[in-house]
């Protein structure tokens, strides 16, 4: 949807025809839920989230303003909602894929598949704050430009450039695909940093 | 995995086919957002019996399922009795609310508190009301006199001077439909330019009379007679707050069904009879409570006719 379409239906919206948010939710659902999707590492949680972003961002209608582009608005939702999410959580959830050897290998395939795709990228994930997740998810994977970027985290343009690349490099030495059912001593101890 | 590996490579394990392609989340969403103002519009009219004094627990063990109904004289249903139990759309119930809804409760009180008698308004309270919802409040017109009430129902409804017992009139409230036409974005514009805690637009009240509270006194007891238009009541039923701890029967007066029940009180018994009679062109539900022996179910009748004008 352009600016201009995506300006009227605001309108609209605000002036009480609720079910045009419909229309909102269709075209920006699916990148919001795979953002949500790749900070959280929970299908789940990712779905209540997404849910949880629009809602939000209804209730804030009246308060955007066309000068940063709607998408780019409803990000900024999604990174704060989830940076909320992730302080709220135990560090014990987080570790899904660190199973005991006696449940069987395809439980616990099919449950990870369920809850999150990649065991590594997981993993990998984890060793990143949120701010270098969203950093590395919106440029390395959705290539959105910088000035977009600096918008929906509120930092500099510059600034994001340099950090994007010891993002992707930090990323890149964590992922270390390890086969089936574990992580080594270092990375468990990372996430408990982390956590 | 290569540490050169260009930035493609990212985007490549992000794509997994894996990965949940679609989602559907606006349904619930739209749910949820319809709920939100549900919490403070009244779709339809859904008329609720209270017994006086707060609304007790709504118990969800024992459902009365018994209901009662009054039929005209072609037999039709025009009144319907229920325990709140059978309400269709469940009203959620809280313990306590959250600080915030009661503070905004307790501000809408306020407002209320300090309109002028016979007063309507749209209302916006800018403090604690995130979903920006506007309310619309009044305050009941008030008689001392009773030729001063006749003359502002005009031919609406009749009401009498004396009830049986030598019960007289002593005062009431009035209310009518109000025309509830408001411009929402002005009020907001409004708000933000008078920077106060709430801002008004005066309403206008229809000429369709909405309900009228009537108090009749004979020394110290009183009776009070409440007549109210059932023209809108939603299926034509009433839902009553532990149903089944009243007595009832439904009892003839000529062509008319009354509904007599009886509840025992800390004050003694306390009886109503509720009958819903055509007045002016339109259905409107009569209701007299009183405690004591003043009514009995022998003397309905006398209830009844003292509705009717004098010919």
């Amino acid at each position: 949807m352009d600016t201009k379409q995506i300006g009227e239906l605001v309108d609209e919206i605000i002036q009480g025809a609720d079910d045009r948010y419909a229309i909102i939710m269709k075209s920006y659902q699916t990148p919001i839920f795979h953002y949500c999707y790749h900070i959280l590492g929970n299908r789940c949680e990712a779905e209540d989230a997404t849910q949880e972003v629009f809602f939000k961002a209804y209730r804030s209608l009246k308060k955007y303003s066309p000068t940063i582009p709607f998408a780019a608005w409803l990000y900024k939702i999604a990174y704060h909602h989830c940076i909320d999410l992730i302080r709220k959580r135990k560090w014990t959830k987080l570790l899904p894929f660190l199973m005991q050897d006696k449940e069987s290998q395809s439980d616990i395939e099919r449950y990870i598949e369920n809850v999150y795709f990649s065991e590594d990228v997981f993993l990998a994930m984890q060793t990143l704050s949120v701010e270098e997740r969203t950093l590395l998810l919106l440029r390395g994977v959705e290539e959105k430009t910088y000035e977009e970027i600096s918008l929906i985290m509120n930092k500099n343009a510059a600034s994001l450039r340099k950090k994007f690349e010891r993002t992707a490099s930090k990323f890149r030495s964590a992922y270390s695909p390890l086969g089936k059912g574990g992580s080594t001593h270092d990375e468990s101890k990372q996430i408990a940093r982390e956590y | 995995m290569n540490r050169n590996k260009s930035h493609e490579s990212i985007k490549e394990l992000f794509n997994d086919p894996r990965i949940p392609q679609e989602i559907e989340i606006s349904h619930q969403v739209m749910t949820k957002i319809k709920r939100e103002k549900e919490r403070f519009f009244v779709k339809y009219k859904v008329s609720i019996l209270v017994a006086i004094g707060l609304i007790a627990s709504i118990s969800s063990g024992y459902a009365a399922v018994q209901y009662y109904q009054l039929k005209d004289e072609k037999g039709e249903v025009i009144y319907q009795q229920k325990d709140i139990s059978q309400i269709p759309e469940k009203p959620k119930v809280v313990k306590e609310l959250d600080p915030e809804t009661k503070k905004y409760q307790d501000k809408r009180s306020e407002i209320t508190g300090s309109m002028e008698p016979g007063t309507a308004a749209a209302v916006y309270i800018t403090v604690h009301n995130p979903n920006k919802a506007v309310a619309t409040l009044y305050k009941a017109f008030e008689f001392a006199n009773l030729a001063d009430l006749r003359k502002k129902v005009g031919d609406q409804i009749f009401v009498p001077e004396t009830l049986p017992g030598g019960y007289s009139f002593e005062d009431a409230n009035l209310t009518f439909d109000i025309k509830r036409e408001y411009d929402k974005e002005a009020l907001y514009k409004k708000a933000e330019q008078e920077k106060k805690e709430y801002v008004i637009q005066p309403l206008e009240w229809t000429n369709k009379l909405d309900t009228l509270y009537a108090t009749y006194k004979s020394g110290k007891s009183y009776i009070n007679l409440n007549i109210s238009n059932y023209e809108d009541v939603e299926d034509s039923t009433t839902y009553v707050i532990n149903q089944d701890e009243q007595q009832k029967e439904v009892v003839k007066v000529g062509q008319i069904e009354v509904l007599y029940t009886e509840e025992a009180s800390k004050d003694g018994i306390e009886k109503n009879i509720v009958w819903v009679m055509e007045y002016d062109g339109k259905n409107m539900q009569y209701e007299v409570v009183t405690t004591g022996d003043v009514l009995t179910k022998g003397n309905i009748s006398e209830f009844v006719n003292a509705m009717m004008p004098k010919k």
